[in-house]
């Protein structure tokens, strides 16, 4: 009998499905963090080996490990976690958890595996459409297959907290939801909501057209579509880390949570707001009245509020700490705060570079503003601050908690560690403010070589190679701490069974969950509302795209991304740009 | 349940238990109602100061330091100015 009362103590199946959930998103991690730094080195231009037709596949290997199924695998670990501790019960049958395990990787490697043939002529099969995958980009119907499969399994996971939450209610009439299990269930209501037009989009029409069924779709409803899901997948990648932030984040600065209420208000509050927004990354899409992309930046505004309410709650909870152990003071309360503590510090940079990203993300969300930035560097910057660092660095400083947990054995090195968290803050910052100043002069996102002749951006403070070596320098930095990190995992695999292990808990309140109002637990009533004003924000523009462009749109050329087409497409780009400056040319000598 | 620093004393052992965060590191026990976060708000003006700069730093960058974008007759004689 071991001394420890870890969660592999407590729970040891749950914890092999955590692990195992845990380590599939690490492997998407290091498969993510190799083509992270190939296309960081060919755009900046400091080592290209692979051809620039090829920078797509990469692109789109990039995004949709990372986005998809680093950040979602991490999430349903987390959330196991959560509802079994705070519950305190095991899973209703760990048949139902690993068929949903199972049926999310079968997706995600049906969707993987059709991405990176991409990179070989031996099969035609390709998906490099990028992880937004528009129209008229087209997959192979794998690719499409693969991630509905994705989708259905984290439906069902869903579908199997909601059956702990059922089965302990009936044990626990009386009580309130724990605050783990409150933050997983309202979450995943928002994901169910979201994923219906991701889902639309795929099964309705890209799947039919991609599998040759349709002739053709509407590219301006698939997009609508997939932005319906793709703005709240965000909150999806966000939740967790929030969750973290709320849950664990408290106890390693030896405090407490400031806030049980306000924590229900947060998660509600994205609940509801979520999903109305999607629009807002419509700004300067054709066929979308005006009107409708102000009630998508309203909505977008508004969720700015549960986002400064967790910077409120969460740095009162670390100050709390804080002073618990000692500290005084205005700012001198900073120092008392644990730094040595990889989780610790990975967390409070994590939450730090937020702190950044919500300026840049309240530039994306102003309409007029959007304008000067869309489809330039600096939303690739943004983003690399929100899930790149917000959320990586928030699961990577939390896996060293959670690896003690699940695994039994104690961490390989809390030096490398602490090391890695910092390092990535470092790589980032010099990789994100670069990217941000370079989409500010109009360097343009998504693009492999973005150097054209005879044009040079000009840069008001500093230059385009400096901003170049800076993005170079940060990939490679943050390829070193991908680096570090692994050797921790493997390190700590490879550790021998401990039995002195920290205990299995996460903070306690300040003011607990007796001072929220029961509302705040009346899930049906936030969901109905949350249905509600997504019925109002998108019923009238899907109504007139679809109005005016037809269910499956005028007749548009599938658009397969090989070597032959994009000869073409440059072929017939060239020579209307061309034709366009001439004529421009000749306006201007006759004027 | 919360335990203020008197009653912390008198708390029974258990209670005292689940009131102790980080036992290593923890000085003092500050119950709910003698917390009050000052350093939050220190932190939280310096953010909204450094946003409101921001904000306003926007208007040089994104307006005046580019060719007007926006057709208007107020934009466009800003541009030209």
């Amino acid at each position: 009998m071991t001394m420890s009362n870890a969660y592999i103590d407590d729970f040891p199946a749950e914890a092999k499905l955590v692990r195992t959930a845990f380590y599939s998103s690490f492997l998407a991690l290091a498969l993510g963090g190799v083509f992270g730094i190939i296309q960081t080195l060919h755009r900046t231009g400091y080592y290209r080996f692979i051809d620039s037709a090829d920078y797509y596949t990469v692109l789109t290997a990039h995004g949709v490990f990372l986005v998809i199924s680093f950040t979602i695998f991490f999430l349903v670990g987390v959330f196991t976690w959560a509802i079994t501790t705070s519950l305190d019960r095991g899973v209703e049958d760990l048949r139902f958890s690993w068929g949903w395990y199972g049926l999310m990787a079968t997706g995600i490697t049906l969707s993987g595996v059709a991405i990176l043939a991409g990179f070989t002529d031996a099969t035609d099969i390709s998906a490099s459409v990028l992880f937004t995958f528009y129209a008229p980009l087209q997959a192979h119907p794998m690719f499409y297959l693969g991630l509905v499969l994705f989708v259905v399994g984290t439906w069902l996971a869903g579908a199997d907290w909601f059956r702990s939450w059922w089965a302990w209610k009936q044990e626990n009439p009386d009580s309130r939801i724990p605050l783990p299990t409150f933050m997983v269930l309202t979450t995943m209501l928002m994901w169910y909501i979201a994923t219906l037009g991701v889902a639309a989009a795929i099964l309705l029409f890209l799947l039919p057209w991609s599998l040759g069924l349709v002739d053709s779709v509407n590219p301006l409803l698939t997009r609508t579509l997939f932005w319906f899901f793709g703005h709240p997948v965000v909150y999806f990648w966000l939740m967790p880390a929030y969750m973290m932030w709320y849950v664990l984040l408290p106890k390693v600065s030896g405090g407490k949570l400031f806030s049980d209420p306000l924590a229900r208000v947060v998660f509600v509050l994205f609940l509801i707001l979520s999903v109305p927004t999607g629009i807002h990354h419509q700004y300067l899409d054709p066929g979308i009245a005006e009107g409708f992309k102000f009630i998508a930046m309203t909505n977008t505004m508004f969720l700015l509020l549960p986002s400064l309410l967790t910077a409120f709650t969460v740095v009162a909870s670390m100050e709390h700490g804080a002073r618990q152990r000692g500290g005084e003071g205005y700012f001198g309360w900073l120092t008392a705060l644990p730094w040595r503590d990889p989780v610790f510090t990975g967390m409070a940079l994590a939450g730090l570079m937020f702190a950044a990203a919500g300026f840049s993300g309240m530039i994306n969300a102003g309409m007029n503003i959007n304008y000067l930035v869309h489809n330039t560097f600096w939303v690739v910057g943004h983003f690399h601050l929100t899930v790149g660092t917000a959320v990586a660095l928030t699961f990577m400083a939390v896996t060293y908690w959670f690896l003690p947990q699940i695994t039994g054995r104690a961490l390989w090195s809390r030096s490398v560690a602490l090391g890695q968290v910092v390092l990535w803050f470092v790589g980032m910052t010099f990789m994100s403010n670069a990217m941000h100043r370079g989409g500010l002069l109009g360097v343009p996102r998504r693009t492999a070589e973005p150097q054209y002749d005879g044009f040079e951006f000009e840069a008001a403070v500093g230059s385009m190679g400096e901003l170049q070596a800076q993005i170079a320098l940060g990939g490679i930095l943050l390829t070193l701490s991908l680096v570090l990190f692994f050797a921790n995992v493997f390190g700590t695999a490879l550790n021998g069974r401990s039995d002195e292990l920290p205990a299995n808990e996460y903070a306690g309140t300040l003011s607990g969950p007796e001072d929220a109002p029961l509302v705040l637990d009346n899930l049906k009533l936030w969901t109905a509302i949350a249905v509600v004003l997504v019925i109002f924000a998108y019923t009238f523009p899907l109504l007139s795209i679809v109005d005016r462009g037809g269910l499956f749109g005028p007749d548009i050329n599938p658009l397969p991304v090989s070597l032959e087409t994009v000869h073409l497409l440059a072929f017939v780009l060239e020579s209307h740009v061309t034709g366009t400056l001439e004529s421009i040319a000749w306006l201007g000598v006759n004027r | 349940m919360r335990i203020g620093a008197v009653d912390y004393i008198t708390a029974s052992l258990s209670e005292r238990m689940c009131a102790m965060t980080d036992e290593s590191e923890q000085r003092r026990e500050i119950g709910h109602d003698e917390y009050d976060p000052v350093g939050t708000l220190a932190l939280i003006t310096v953010y909204f100061l450094i946003i409101a700069l921001l904000w306003v730093f926007m208007y040089f960058v994104e307006f005046l330091g580019n060719e007007p974008t926006v057709v208007g007759t107020f934009l466009t004689v800003v541009g030209l100015a």
